[in-house]
């Protein structure tokens, strides 16, 4: 978790951000899990998820993921993988939270959501994101006032991915709407093996 | 029909194989993209895929067409993998091609025919794999029942006709992969293609392979003349190419090296039957018969079978002493990174590339006869009169419909393409449109049957891209993709343009040009300009290209000898002005219309 908290600290002299509710998600391969963290001091688990969205051969179902409360172990939102023209969405009581198109369109409870996505060689182009490089900066979005999001900077390490959200709102369902921008890269590059193992 | 660019997928396709093989797989099996028509394939190390995939209407289908041919190629090299074990890395490391290797530990001993047992043994691998990866993975059985299958039946060639080893081996492979046979089997050969159909589905691993192709390779012996040549077969849809033996190389061949043809007549060539169409890796859609004399003819025909071709090593030699240059051949290679470029460039430059082609073409028409019918053809009175008079002394009735052609005549330009990179062009990503002119120009100059010369320069440095004699083709552009600066710098045009105009001067086309792309700096300006003079007098045209306003002057005192403006501007952010500035100035230059 460390090098997620030394990007967060990289990134605080960004403007606005000190202000900002900051999540961190974080897939881990070895254990088969994803964490949502609420940073802070000290910092605290959101939301756990059974997977590190590796999609497998096996018997589970990869269509739909759980996030669970760390200590009551019960459901509070779903990720869903390519269900209705989203690559990944994520819903809570019902309602879509927030989704990442086929279309490549985001959008946050059925609403499109204008967004910048920035590729590593832009950001890495300004001197505030060049300490990023070696955290293993994938990509990042930048989304505009229409959200409660304001961005969100995605990074890859070996098979684990982990992304930093930065959020207007200090509430939980910010960092779930972020899970979905954090995780469709990763998804949609799976897009051919899920095809090929979905039932 | 859609066409989907393999280089879109390139990320996707990417973790198919890390998901096939295992972690971090893709990385030590690098997907290369061949030319359009080629088949995917493996050599056991690399995956090699199309450029493209028309097959079907929907882009779904073909998306999936091609993630499926990963996946099977992925498969391949994972039973590879599994075959030399520990060795694996020590025979990858040393350049072997895994696949050759393999045929040639186990079917040397078929000395009849090995050609037919590396058929079989392609057939008895594709067999294994795809049933497996039908078994394992839902969406791959779906997609084989609903879309693959029906097309491969479709594609299937009739046996009518083929000779009855090549009706039988037609009927195998499709009872083998698809599952059923299209047309009835011959009586005689019914008990036989059940035998042999139920030992390929007794090979559940590779080790048995060896054992399991060797009996069906007997009893072909028994029932057949393996003896004789063996025709050319459609390659089999998503399971990639069965018009020959699975050479896992693109561009040799397993055939070359372990002699197929040994132990038959001599003089007997193989039967194309479909005409070369469906043959590996062709180079280009017009060069698909590059075998056999009708080839050599041709060239003698258009002057390019010179004896010089054979020896460029010790020409490269001649011109290094003679004009103090160091010539690199650069190597092709092709990243994930580089073909997502190159197919970007491809699509960005489109109408520019088209454009291009139409600019090139008009060197072909420059002189035009006394006598020009406007409707493109014109009655030879001389050819009737001549039809009608043996019509009446033989009986026969000729079809009395005689034409001359247009007194247009052609010509066979000659051309060279010669790409500044020099440290100067690195300022301003000038290299990256450079780059860009190189590849349209080439890309353009790439259809024609011409020949070509693409060559970059710096420091007395001349990067061979793709010489005259070399066909254009996928590989040409890869190395453009891959042309990187390998010395210090120094923008010196004399030494490698006298070169370039050493290797034209032999070509015996006509017109012959060369295109400099450039930025025009030169720290030898009066060498450079003198070159520049040297090649003209020597009847080539040297037309350069200046991506920059701000080189304008360069270019006009380079080209202040041979004409008032031999040179072209085009501002960096103005790429796509280049196909109608380069048809202006060969207008000027009275060299096309």
């Amino acid at each position: 978790m460390n090098f997620l908290m030394k990007c967060s600290d990289y990134l605080k002299h960004l403007e606005l951000q000190d202000k900002m509710a900051q999540y961190l998600v974080r897939t881990d391969k070895n254990e088969k899990k994803t964490h949502l963290l609420r940073v802070g001091t000290p910092a605290e688990v959101a939301g756990i998820l059974y997977t590190d969205f590796n999609l497998q051969l096996g018997n589970r179902d990869i269509t739909s993921e759980d996030i669970v409360n760390p200590l009551s172990n019960k459901s509070i939102a779903r990720v869903e993988l390519y269900q209705h023209g989203n690559v990944v969405s994520v819903r809570s009581k019902r309602k879509e939270l927030s989704a990442y198109t086929q279309d490549e369109e985001y959008k946050e409870a059925g609403i499109i959501i204008p967004y910048r996505k920035m590729s590593k060689d832009v950001l890495l182009s300004r001197p505030e994101y060049i300490a990023l490089e070696e955290m293993g900066l994938t990509h990042a979005y930048f989304l505009g006032d229409r959200s409660s999001l304001s961005q969100v900077f995605c990074f890859a390490k070996n098979s684990d991915i982990s992304g930093i959200i930065y959020s207007r709102e200090s509430d939980d369902t910010s960092a779930l709407k972020g899970l979905s921008l954090v995780l469709a890269q990763r998804i949609e590059d799976q897009e051919f093996i899920f095809e090929f193992i979905k039932k | 029909m859609t066409i989907v660019n393999t280089s879109k997928l390139s990320g996707r396709l990417e973790k198919l194989i890390d998901f096939r093989v295992g972690e971090g797989a893709s990385e030590r099996h690098p997907i290369v993209l061949q030319g359009n028509n080629s088949c995917p394939a493996t050599d056991g190390t690399q995956v090699f895929l199309p450029r493209r995939e028309n097959h079907f209407v929907s882009e779904k289908d073909n998306e999936l067409s091609i993630a499926n041919s990963t996946a099977h190629e992925a498969d391949h090299i994972r039973e590879i993998d599994e075959y030399f074990g520990a060795e694996v890395e020590q025979l990858r490391e040393q350049g072997t091609n895994l696949v050759q290797e393999f045929h040639l530990r186990n079917y040397a001993e078929l000395k009849e025919n090995p050609a037919l047992a590396g058929w079989i043994d392609n057939i008895v691998k594709d067999r294994r794999i795809d049933a497996q990866r039908r078994g394992q993975l839902p969406g791959v059985k779906k997609h084989y029942e609903e879309v693959l299958a029906p097309a491969a039946e479709y594609l299937r060639p009739s046996v009518k006709g083929m000779s009855k080893l090549d009706a039988f081996r037609e009927q195998y492979l499709q009872r083998s992969l698809i599952g059923r046979v299209v047309e009835p089997i011959s009586e005689e050969h019914r008990a036989l293609l059940e035998e042999v159909v139920t030992l390929t589905s007794t090979a559940d691993s590779i080790r048995r392979d060896p054992e399991v192709v060797s009996r069906i390779y007997q009893r072909l012996k028994e029932n057949f003349d393996i003896t004789q040549s063996i025709s050319r077969l459609p390659p089999m849809l998503g399971t990639g190419n069965h018009s020959q033996p699975n050479t896992g190389s693109p561009q040799q061949g397993y055939g070359k090296e372990v002699k197929p043809r040994e132990g038959r007549e001599e003089g007997k060539r193989p039967k194309k039957l479909d005409k070369g169409e469906g043959r590996l890796y062709k180079p280009s859609d017009k060069d698909d018969d590059k075998t056999g004399d009708k080839k050599d003819k041709k060239k003698e025909d258009e002057g390019i079978g010179r004896e010089d071709n054979k020896d460029r090593t010790s020409l490269y030699q001649q011109a290094q002493e003679q004009y103090g240059v160091r010539i690199h051949v650069v190597e092709p290679q092709l990243t994930s990174e580089m073909a997502r470029i190159e197919e970007s460039f491809r699509d960005k430059y489109a109408g520019e590339i088209e454009s291009m082609k139409r600019t090139f073409r008009q060197l072909q028409l420059k002189h035009y006869g006394d006598k020009r019918d406007f409707q493109g053809q014109e009655l030879s009175y001389e050819d009737y009169m001549q039809s009608e008079l043996e019509s009446r002394v033989t009986g026969i009735k000729g079809n009395g419909r005689y034409f001359r052609r247009d007194t247009q005549n052609e010509q066979r330009p000659a051309w060279a393409v010669l790409a500044d990179i020099t440290p100067s062009t690195e300022q301003h990503k000038i290299l990256e449109q450079i780059r860009a002119g190189l590849f349209i120009n080439a890309e353009a100059l790439g259809v024609t049957d011409w020949p070509i010369g693409l060559f970059g320069f710096s420091k007395n440095v001349l990067y061979v891209i793709n010489d005259f004699p070399e066909r254009y083709d996928s590989t040409s552009s890869n190395r453009i993709m891959a042309l990187q600066r390998k010395d210090s710098g120094g923008t010196y045009l004399g030494p490698p343009l006298r070169t370039v105009g050493s290797l034209l001067r032999r070509q015996k086309e006509h017109p012959r040009g060369i295109t400099i792309i450039t930025d025009g700096e030169d720290q030898n300006f009066d060498d450079a300009k003198a070159a520049v003079r040297e090649v003209y007098d020597q009847k080539m045209y040297p037309f350069l290209v200046v991506i920059g306003r701000e080189f304008e002057k360069y270019a006009k005192g380079l080209t202040e000898d041979i004409g008032s403006d031999h040179y072209t501007v085009i501002d960096r952010d103005k790429v796509y002005e280049l196909p109608n500035e380069m048809f202006r100035l060969f207008k000027t230059f009275g060299i096309a219309r």
